[in-house]
């Protein structure tokens, strides 16, 4: 029996074919659903002030926002209980650390939501979950 | 009040006695060295390629004892030190001297072999009769010790570090310093030939008039930006558009690359790329076919000035060319280039552009509304003035021997004053890390040039393009252009800074700077044919894919590398047409 199902997003249209197993889930076991988004780190590079990149992280917890609201939106359309997430950080680590500080039960995570520069750098984010040492139920779909 | 007025008469007899003490002592002095006859040696330190070599110490061995020395067994102390221009001289003290039978003079530096140069008999006598002499050129060839290779390792490493992001760029510099500092300090005391440059020589090789230009108009940017210019900018191009794709893109295009121009390329993508974002979501559009048009405007239009990119202030720097210079002689050919990229996008993304967008989103164009308000319109109007008189200054400064870092701080302290009179907003809008780097990353590339590398690279260069101007100009503008997409293009133009000042020298023809320009244009117009090939595609990629918008590694390089081609080849025509 699942409580809070705990559910990272990436804000990609890959990411969110794991949405329709989610409300299975969540049906099926009367769970909360915690949509996450967690922001990558700016990669560094040089000219960029302290102040601007205080805004674009600003700007980016913003949109997270409003993509999460809009994903939570269908599923409470759909009855299920749901609460959002927005933290900024390396992905996974975010993401385990989320769970178990907050009692999550289960992860359901894309095998692959990111491509390109974020995943060469940080490599695939369902890998390094179910690789870390964790006690945490995690359920991959394929993407 | 007795006691005043005894000063005050007392005062001016004291300070005319100090006066007239100061004038005798100083004159006793010129009579006593008028007095003592001496002979000079002048000569002047070149290496294989006739480069002036400064710091080679001359020390002088006459009729068999090392001159100056306490004891026939010690060495010759250095009685001068070659210059900037190589050259030196050697006063000799007739009376110290003597008669003269032989006379050898010992030149060595660290990273060269030692020379030794013997005086003939025709020589000598003309010493004896208290000639001076102007000796030939000493030639110092080089010798590689362990100290080059360390120092070539380490520059090898920081740009491989950066281009695999494994460090922060200033960290990996910070780290080759240490590394260069370590070894000459550590392992010099074990040996010599670990030995690579000191603290003070490294130092020389810092140029500040490039870390207070970046500074300065880093805090000018930081000023304008609260301004809300940018965001308004952003907006009204979309208002201007009316909608349309192929003309939205066009115009934010033009706005992206004069705002590179007059600001940083780097800053100019952090301040639009938020916006561009908002606007083509209101639109319904993909952000990446505005974003991806935008970045590479941006590093074309960052060219045509001096302040434009890192790059252009290094060489403006270090070759002495001023913002006219760039803004007569490169200027045009950017805007060419700049006119072609347009196209070539237009043609590329025709299909996007062409189809009607998905639905207006009437709450993000409020959005949009909103954030495209000039916030603080008088904080603008003073801002705007500022930047208008540096902007002269920039042009008519040259006249006066204004140089542009002293523009820009004189800007930079108007702005903090009189716009934002906070010094908090100072700490935030300097991006303190950057200039930390161009100091560390200067030290390092003065280490390679110390030891030799760059002059290594100079001859084989130097081979290669003989005395072909054109084929140089060629060799030049592509191979940085290429050479711009796998490595960070700041280190690589630092380091060949002295590789083509060098060349400037040696080639005829090229006295007219031409291949500063050429480096211009292939480091920067370079940096579009891959995502790593500079760093506001970068910074672009970084915001978009936070946004949830990713630009692929393939998807820029297909874009990316066509539109080099085509702005390199027009830069490197430009250059034929114009020199």
């Amino acid at each position: 029996m699942y409580r809070r199902i705990l559910v990272p997003l990436d804000g990609s249209k890959t990411a969110e074919k794991v949405l329709p197993l989610v409300k299975v889930e969540g049906e099926s076991h009367q769970a909360t659903i915690v949509l996450m988004r967690v922001i990558p780190p700016l990669r560094s590079s040089l000219m960029m002030p302290p102040k601007f990149l205080e805004q674009i992280a600003q700007q980016a917890s913003e949109i997270a926002r409003d993509y999460l609201e809009g994903v939570a939106a269908q599923l409470r359309a759909e009855g299920l209980s749901v609460e959002i997430e927005i933290q900024s950080g390396p992905p996974a680590q975010c993401i385990l650390d989320f769970a178990e500080n907050t009692q999550c039960d289960l992860i359901i995570i894309g095998a692959r939501g990111e491509t390109g520069a974020i995943r060469w750098r940080f490599g695939s984010v369902a890998n390094k979950v179910i690789r870390a040492r964790t006690t945490m139920p995690v359920l991959v779909v394929s993407t | 009040m007795k006691q005043n007025v005894i000063l005050r008469r007392l005062l001016p007899a004291l300070l005319s006695l100090g006066l007239a003490l100061a004038l005798w002592y100083g004159l006793s002095l010129t009579v006593a060295y008028t007095e003592g006859r001496q002979v000079s040696l002048t000569g002047r330190v070149i290496d294989r390629h006739g480069e002036p070599v400064r710091g080679a110490k001359v020390s002088l061995v006459l009729n068999g004892h090392p001159f100056g020395a306490g004891a026939a067994n010690e060495p010759a102390p250095p009685l001068a030190e070659s210059q900037r221009d190589g050259t030196f001289v050697v006063d000799l003290p007739a009376e110290e001297v003597g008669a003269i039978e032989a006379l050898v003079l010992e030149i060595s530096r660290p990273h060269f072999k030692s020379l030794q140069w013997e005086a003939g008999d025709d020589e000598i006598a003309r010493l004896n009769r208290g000639e001076s002499l102007r000796l030939p050129d000493m030639e110092l060839s080089r010798r590689m010790t362990v100290g080059f290779w360390v120092a070539t390792l380490t520059f090898v490493a920081i740009l491989v570090l950066i281009a695999l992001e494994k460090l922060h760029n200033t960290m990996a510099a910070l780290l080759g310093v240490a590394i260069i500092l370590g070894t000459t300090f550590v392992g010099g005391a074990v040996s010599p030939d670990l030995f690579i440059f000191d603290f003070e020589r490294a130092l020389e090789y810092v140029d500040f008039n490039v870390i207070f230009l970046v500074m300065g108009m880093m805090i000018v940017i930081g000023v304008i930006e609260e301004t809300g210019i940018f965001q308004w900018l952003a907006y009204q191009s979309y208002r201007l558009s009316g909608g349309r794709a192929w003309l939205l893109v066009t115009i934010l295009m033009l706005i992206t690359s004069v705002a590179s121009a007059l600001l940083d390329n780097v800053t100019t993508m952090l301040l639009m790329t938020p916006m561009t974002i908002q606007i083509a979501l209101a639109m319904g559009i993909t952000p990446l076919s505005l974003l991806i048009p935008e970045v590479l405007a941006s590093n074309v239009g960052g060219i045509s000035t001096l302040i434009g990119t890192p790059t252009n202030i290094l060489i403006g720097s270090y070759a002495g060319l001023s913002f006219n210079d760039f803004l007569t002689k490169l200027t045009p050919g950017v805007l060419l280039a700049q006119v072609a990229l347009t196209v070539y996008v237009l043609i590329r993304y025709r299909k996007q552009f062409l189809v009607r967008g998905g639905e207006l989103s009437e709450a993000l164009l409020n959005r949009l509304r909103e954030s495209g308000r000039i916030t603080r319109p008088a904080k603008l109007r003073k801002a705007g003035l500022i930047f208008g008189v540096m902007l002269l200054l920039f042009i008519l400064g040259e006249r006066v021997h204004l140089v542009p870092a002293v523009t820009a701080i004189l800007g930079a302290v108007a702005m903090l004053l009189w716009v934002t009179p906070d010094i908090e907003s100072m700490l935030k809008v300097v991006d303190w890390t950057t200039l930390m780097f161009f100091i560390s990353l200067f030290i390092v590339v003065g280490s390679i040039q110390e030891v030799g590398l760059i002059s290594i690279i100079t001859g084989v260069i130097g081979r290669l393009v003989g005395s072909n101007l054109t084929m140089a100009i060629l060799v030049l503008v592509w191979s940085a252009a290429i050479l711009s997409g796998v490595i960070a293009n700041i280190p690589f133009t630092a380091a060949m800074l002295p590789v083509v000042g060098s060349l400037t020298r040696t080639i005829p023809g090229a006295s007219n700077q031409v291949l500063f320009y050429g480096l211009s244009i292939g480091s920067a117009m370079g940096g579009n044919s891959s995502l790593i090939g500079a760093s506001a595609n970068l910074v672009t990629a970084g915001i978009a894919e936070r946004a949830g918008y990713r630009i692929t590694y393939v998807e820029f390089f297909k874009i990316g590398m066509p539109a080099m081609i085509i702005t390199v080849a027009i830069g490197t025509l430009w250059l034929f047409i114009r020199f």
